[in-house]
């Protein structure tokens, strides 16, 4: 019933999730932007939403925006500051408005988790490979990496004691890309193209191409795009 | 896995449509208001304002404002935009309605409904459209001007039926 109840269902309500702000809080670096002179505040929005859109839809993973993350970060935190602040005029709009400002947080915040959730998934599905690829590796935020690392490690101590020792040598090769889910980037996505690129090649075996011009909403196989996801040019759906 | 991350789900997309912009008549005083996403104001009784979706559906579940509907979800426009539809050959374009059009109408009507002029017609052509755009050919590739609702719907099948098709061939050819 509540228009809300998508992010407060996995947001906690406001209770719980200003204590998950002081967390956010410690984690978090200690400039404060202030607020008055961020003339890009509403294309920050629409920057994590992309993440997260592209994040979730890609068949691999992405480069780790830490900038974006950190922006965010630094927005929610000043915002935050902001509404706790104290009032000069005790007016009932100005009050409403500060649950609505709290509202505000709450959906930029879901944003942001579920952009770093896709990742989380990604990184179980394909650990191994986060931990033994060095492109790969590189796209981890440190954390990650540390996340990466570990959930390999505890998979593979699992693996092993639970049917691996009791398997002869030689069907038990020790080789952990083998028991992770392939990347396929092959898998075909939806797209939408921003900028008018033109043809693009999408097989080299059989010269196909294909015209991609602005505003277009194309279902193509991941590869042929994969550099134009990379410069911004397109975005997945 | 796919409950997890990979698809959008309705209440996602319910979401995202947030984000934007309408038009309002607000119903009280207030200079301006800094969000994140951009500064909104002034609001007054004289003046009507452009805040983001969910901003304006949460004034109006306060009783704040009324919400100006858009071109698109007035009665005429959509008779308009339901003919195309039904005048339409495989092949020819999407109807060009706004990406977020179904969410947007369907919590419109839930929460504003008395803000809607000729509402009952108004809902009445959102489901005729709808079922109208559901049952047209979905073979091609070009999805131009699909909403988010649409894409939702034909996604799982369409994504996993080429995939399933490109291993197919991969596997011809490495033979």
């Amino acid at each position: 019933m509540h228009f809300e109840a998508l992010p407060t269902k996995r947001l906690p309500a406001q209770f719980t999730a200003n204590n998950e702000f002081k967390l956010l809080d410690l984690i978090l670096s200690n400039d404060i932007i202030d607020a008055e002179d961020e003339g890009g505040k509403g294309s920050l929005v629409q920057k994590i939403k992309t993440a997260a859109l592209n994040e979730r839809s890609a068949p691999e993973l992405l480069e780790y925006k830490e900038e974006l993350v950190d922006q965010i970060k630094q927005s929610l935190r000043s915002q935050k500051q902001r509404i706790n602040g104290p009032f000069t005029e005790f007016q009932f709009e100005e009050k409403l408005f500060t649950s609505f400002q709290q509202m505000e947080i709450d959906r930029i915040s879901y944003l942001l988790r579920s952009y770093l959730r896709s990742r989380i998934v990604k990184i179980e599905k394909h650990h191994s490979k986060f931990v033994s690829d060095e492109t790969y590796h590189q796209r981890l935020s440190p954390s990650e990496q540390k996340f990466a690392q570990s959930y390999t490690d505890l998979i593979k101590s699992h693996y092993r004691e639970s049917f691996l020792q009791s398997l002869p040598d030689r069907v038990n090769s020790g080789e952990e890309d083998a028991m992770t889910a392939r990347i396929n980037l092959d898998e075909y996505v939806i797209c939408r193209v921003l900028e008018r690129i033109g043809q693009i090649e999408l097989d080299d075996q059989t010269d196909e191409f294909a015209e991609l011009n602005e505003n277009d909403v194309v279902l193509i196989r991941y590869r042929p795009i994969q550099h134009l996801l990379v410069e911004g040019k397109v975005e997945l759906l | 896995m796919q409950s997890l991350s990979t698809l959008s789900k309705i209440d996602d997309l319910k979401f995202f449509c947030g984000d934007e912009k309408i038009t309002i008549q607000p119903k009280f005083q207030l200079k301006e208001a800094i969000f994140i996403g951009g500064t909104y104001g002034p609001f007054n009784s004289i003046e009507q304002c452009d805040v983001p979706f969910w901003l304006a559906l949460e004034l109006k579940r306060k009783q704040k404002c009324h919400i100006i509907v858009p071109e698109w979800l007035q009665a005429d426009n959509l008779e308009k935009s339901y003919t195309t539809e039904l005048a339409k050959k495989v092949g020819d374009p999407y109807e060009v309605l706004p990406y977020h059009y179904i969410e947007m109408a369907t919590q419109l009507l839930e929460y504003a409904s008395d803000d809607i002029p000729n509402v009952v017609k108004v809902r009445r052509l959102l489901e005729d459209l709808w079922t109208a755009s559901i049952t047209a050919g979905t073979s091609m590739i070009e999805l131009n001007n699909l909403t988010g609702m649409e894409l939702h719907n034909i996604r799982p099948i369409i994504t996993q039926a080429l995939t399933q098709f490109q291993t197919l061939s991969d596997s011809m050819l490495s033979q």
